[in-house]
């Protein structure tokens, strides 16, 4: 999923002359994950800026930028460090078109998620942070056919937007693929149906999908049919396709992997209760990890993480009804 | 800089039997502050006018004075719209401080930005942007730049290079940054002033935004009013430093400590400050020393003021009376002209304050609109509740 955020990024600024990269390391070294790796060699330092280690400068340079005319694509070592660079995304970015009319259109990617050992300050799920700050676009890919797609979306969207990039997907052989040699998009905005069921809709994105694959081939060893929705954009929620998806199983689990309470699996919960609840057969149930920071040792994390059989042993209960 | 102080006098070397007589390094501690441009007490019994060493001719002198009154006559019929209710936020005035935000916008060009802040209506109104603009804003109307959606100079022109600032201070440091490093792209050869409070140099977004643009040598010209309150808080609650300009030096930038109430001189150093920046010199600081005559906004009783204290800087340093007093006695204008130029200055705000009454106010449903580019995402509407 590295190469294709990174070819993404390659053709967007071989494309567009306006786009650039900002952010801690990203030069010579390419970036904590590589993601940028040898875009300095190819378009130099005036298009590959190094900063200080300073996500206000990061988050308020790129804003100042895209105001110009520029589309920026800052970078967040690791997204636990979007706190720092909080207070200009929420308040300068989001609300810039809202105020005067002059949209930010700019990119904030770095690497998100737990279940690498990395501990509490490197493992991070931000989404919910930002879901309440209406003006910001949120995205996730969990497949590197969607990463390259959305990151030139990304970059070619004309309001500001947070991509995450799960990090535990970056390398994973599993997702290995060719991909499209044209210039293709993944629209944001539009969720992905990963596989077609009948019994139960499991809601989720990121790296969750593969764990929801893995609980879908487990239930289908007992006869029930799983359809899993990969979300891909978080904000604004493509609610027609949860809803198809509900109103088609009548069940369904959200599975995220950040904390449960203020999740995004109370937002979507919320949404089928109000739109679907003559569909439902079954309450809604949401899988996501304990409210509780993000514990370093392994046994611990796996504690605090949704798992396999989690996700399976809810979905039992859900079709029990 | 044209002129410099140094903390340590250099002194000639001492021994004679040297060879060579080489000038010494400047120390590494050197702070780069120049002083010539900063207040001084009056001679004995001579009252506080402007400097004059200035280049500024008859028509530029009283253009500035223009724009003095321009800003203080704003300000003034926003109270009273604020006293009739018409107002529906409060009302920020930059009374005895209007020389630093007229004197240093007036020195930019015409391409070049500026990001005021609340009390910089003045850098505002010169940048180009109309009375009526102001006033519609404050009114929450329909004809204002943001429709009614955010207050007073909360707003932008790219056009005239005006950035309208948010309440979070500090925070335009960094987007300043930002947009001298899109023009640095575009090849763009502006510069920028970002103005700043005591106050506002406390958060941590100033220095993050000011340290980035001293490394990316970015011409950022940083205005800090040293206007004594903050809200209620007294500069030295603030900062331990006794002059703003010090904070220059951790960021390895050259400052300038000017008298912020001489518009004249607000308006040279900027030059200056422009030059230096436009050249490629990088980031530059200059500390404005002015005094804040209102409270935070008009509610604020200013209990926390020393008594005396307004009512000497009122009598013996208003930037606008010791322009008046400058123009008139070095011959640049007579009573007659000046007084036509107010005239001509109220009859524009009566103009305009007339229009942005006429503006009705937002149609509700305004505000569901330009969250996002509606061509792309719908506007935020009230959803129906229990149908479907």
């Amino acid at each position: 999923m590295v190469e294709a955020i990174r070819q993404g990024i390659w053709e967007e600024m071989e494309r567009d002359p306006t786009v650039f990269v900002i952010g801690e390391d990203v030069g010579t070294y390419g970036g904590a994950f590589k993601v940028t790796d040898g875009l300095l060699d190819e378009f130099g330092k005036e298009r590959v800026i190094d900063t200080p280690i300073s996500e206000a400068a990061i988050v308020g340079a790129a804003c100042g930028a895209a105001l110009m005319g520029m589309r920026p694509i800052a970078e967040f070592q690791f997204i636990d460090f979007i706190s720092a660079g909080f207070d200009l995304l929420t308040n300068y970015a989001a609300k810039c078109r809202y105020r005067w009319g002059a949209g930010i259109a700019a990119v904030f990617r770095g690497p998100c998620g737990s279940g690498v050992r990395t501990g509490p300050f490197h493992s991070l799920n931000a989404e919910s942070f930002f879901l309440n700050t209406a003006g910001l676009k949120i995205v996730e890919p969990s497949s590197a056919y969607d990463a390259k797609g959305l990151i030139k979306a990304a970059i070619r969207d004309p309001d500001p937007v947070l991509y995450f990039e799960h990090k535990k997907l970056y390398r994973l052989p599993r997702l290995r693929e060719e991909l499209p040699a044209d210039d293709y998009i993944v629209e944001i905005g539009k969720a992905r149906v990963v596989r077609e069921g009948r019994d139960l809709s499991v809601i989720t994105f990121g790296a969750m999908v593969l764990t929801a694959l893995d609980a879908a081939e487990e239930l289908e060893k007992e006869g029930l049919d799983v359809e899993i929705i990969d979300l891909r954009t978080l904000a604004p929620l493509d609610k027609e396709t949860i809803l198809a998806s509900v109103k088609k199983t009548s069940r369904a689990l959200v599975l995220h992997e950040a904390s449960r309470t203020g999740g995004i699996g109370g937002e979507i919960s919320a949404l089928l209760a109000e739109e679907a609840f003559e569909w439902l057969d079954a309450p809604v149930v949401r899988v996501a990890s304990i409210d509780a920071p993000v514990p370093y040792s392994p046994p611990l994390e796996d504690y605090y993480l949704p798992q396999t059989k989690d996700v399976v042993s809810a979905a039992r209960k859900l079709a029990g009804y | 800089m044209s002129e410099q102080t140094t903390v340590t006098e250099r002194k000639k070397a001492p021994d004679k039997n040297r060879r060579r007589r080489r000038r010494p390094p400047p120390s590494r501690f050197e702070m780069r502050v120049s002083t010539r441009y900063a207040p001084h007490k009056p001679a004995e019994g001579k009252v506080l006018t402007c400097t004059s060493e200035t280049s500024l001719k008859r028509p530029q002198l009283l253009e500035l004075y223009e724009y003095l009154k321009l800003t203080r006559l704003v300000e003034e019929r926003l109270v009273n719209l604020y006293r009739q209710t018409k107002v529906v936020g409060g009302v920020f005035r930059s009374l005895g401080q209007e020389a630093t935000a007229v004197g240093s916008a007036y020195a930019l060009e015409s391409h070049d930005f500026i990001t005021p802040l609340i009390r910089d209506l003045g850098a505002v109104l010169v940048k180009g942007i109309r009375p009526r603009d102001i006033f519609a804003q404050y009114m929450a109307k329909a004809w204002g730049p943001s429709g009614g959606k955010d207050l007073n100079i909360h707003f932008g022109d790219m056009q005239r290079g005006f950035i309208g600032p948010i309440s979070h201070l500090g925070d335009m440091i960094p987007v300043m940054t930002g947009i001298l490093l899109g023009a640095r792209m575009q090849k763009k050869n502006i510069v920028a002033i970002a103005y700043i409070g005591d106050g506002g140099m406390s958060t941590g977004a100033f220095h993050e935004g000011l340290n980035f643009a001293a490394v990316q040598r970015l011409p950022l010209i940083i205005v800090a009013e040293y206007n004594h309150y903050a809200y209620s808080t007294p500069t030295s609650l603030q900062t331990a430093v006794r002059d703003l300009a010090e904070k220059a030096a951790g960021y390895g930038i050259p400052a300038y400590i000017v008298d912020g109430n001489d518009v004249v001189a607000s308006y040279e150093v900027t030059k200056q400050a422009a030059e230096y920046a436009r050249k490629g010199g990088g980031a530059v600081l200059i500390e404005a020393k002015t005094y804040r005559r209102k409270g935070h906004a008009e509610h604020d009783d200013q209990r926390y003021v020393p008594a005396g204290e307004i009512e000497w800087w009122e009598k013996h340093n208003d930037p606008i009376d010791r322009f008046e007093k400058y123009l008139l006695n070095r011959k640049l204008a007579t009573k007659e002209e000046l007084d036509k130029i107010t005239a001509d200055v109220t009859k524009l705000i009566d103009d305009d304050c007339a229009w942005a009454e006429s503006s009705p106010m937002p149609e509700p449903e305004v505000a569901a609109h330009g969250v996002y580019d509606n061509s792309i995402v719908p506007p935020a509407f009230r959803p129906p509740v229990l149908e479907s």
